[in-house]
């Protein structure tokens, strides 16, 4: 979800001045956001849901040191792909698998694009992008399935909007070899 | 890779989620309708993209969270394996406490009330008979009896870490 740019920063302010309505608002307005990217990074629901707590916890712990270099949305989903790793160490050891990542598609469903997505396809898919070296999965998983431009992606994954490219075309040419 | 392709495949995200203006997506679909390439990749992209909902109740967790600065790890702890363990940890607490009990009405694991199987222990500990058992444990906090299963699952977790 994108936020009024003027909107977003007086919430901010609002917020580090100890402002409980804006905090609230801020939550709710990147809460999707951060859940949608930790649940696809961890992919356990519960997992998920904890590295989405944690990631919040600590965005607000250092909200006095967000100075606006990047948007507030990419420093917030930088925060959540650090807290996706930490409970990702536990997932590791739990060795859970879990399908219902993949949305409900009966066969033969066909998309605005004219594309026919079966559900065993996107399941492939999904597992397919679990594959790909770690850089190139984020960016892909950043790009596509969060949304953002490279220029975010940069930002969330710190490196330079470039390599950002790069890396997102590497793991699509990497999924598609994979894949066929 | 021709330079065309390179904007078009660019953009595929932002297509396949709908946010492009009406003249940028125009063109994009233009040049598909005549890239194999292109095409196959938008079909990749399609496939990749899904929707993630958010669990009803996180919201209020992640709230409750932030206002205590601390993570709601409860239903982590609350899966079947660490509840077994937490219940085998408890009545261990609380058969220590009895045994550990002094006073010539202690019960010990040899009653054969509690011996005799689980229903008399469960009895055993909602309606506690033993000396001293509504005593206050550590320093005035409630005895063991009068916590709830979730309070007993914090203090385990509080005397695990």
């Amino acid at each position: 979800m994108t936020a009024a740019p003027d909107d977003e920063a007086a919430l901010l302010t609002r917020a580090r001045q100890g402002d409980r309505e804006a905090l609230d608002a801020l939550l709710r307005r990147h809460l999707p956001d951060v859940y949608g990217l930790t649940r696809r990074l961890v992919r356990d629901p519960d997992l998920a849901a904890d590295a989405a707590q944690e990631a919040m916890i600590n965005a607000v712990r250092a909200l006095a040191s967000f100075r606006g270099d990047a948007s507030f949305r990419s420093w917030l989903l930088r925060i959540a792909v650090n807290a996706a790793r930490t409970v990702g160490r536990k997932r590791s050891r739990r060795r859970e698998v879990d399908l219902e990542l993949v949305r409900e598609l009966p066969a033969g469903t066909k998309d605005p694009d004219g594309v026919t997505i079966t559900r065993i396809e996107a399941e492939r898919a999904v597992r397919m992008l679990e594959r790909l070296p770690p850089k190139q999965r984020l960016a892909v998983t950043l790009r596509i399935q969060s949304g953002l431009s490279y220029a975010e992606v940069a930002e969330v994954m710190g490196g330079t909007e470039g390599a950002a490219r790069v890396n997102y075309h590497l793991g699509i040419r990497k999924l598609r070899e994979l894949l066929a | 890779m021709s330079d065309r392709c390179e904007w078009v495949r660019d953009r595929l995200p932002e297509l396949a989620a709908g946010r492009l203006e009406a003249a940028e997506e125009a063109a994009l679909r233009e040049h598909i309708e005549t890239c194999e390439a292109c095409a196959a990749e938008l079909a990749l992209v399609c496939l990749v993209r899904d929707e993630v909902a958010v669990p009803s109740d996180l919201e209020a967790r992640v709230r409750a969270a932030v206002l205590r600065g601390k993570p709601d790890r409860l239903r982590e702890w609350a899966s079947p394996g660490r509840l077994a363990m937490a219940a085998s940890v408890v009545l261990a607490l609380v058969t220590a406490s009895v045994v550990l009990q002094p006073g010539p009405e202690t019960i010990t694991t040899r009653d054969p009330g509690i011996a005799a199987g689980g229903s008399e222990v469960v009895d055993a500990l909602e309606a506690p008979p033993w000396p001293g058992a509504d005593e206050p444990l550590l320093g005035g906090g409630p005895a063991l009896y009068q916590l709830s299963t979730e309070e007993l699952v914090i203090l385990l977790e509080e005397l695990g870490s």
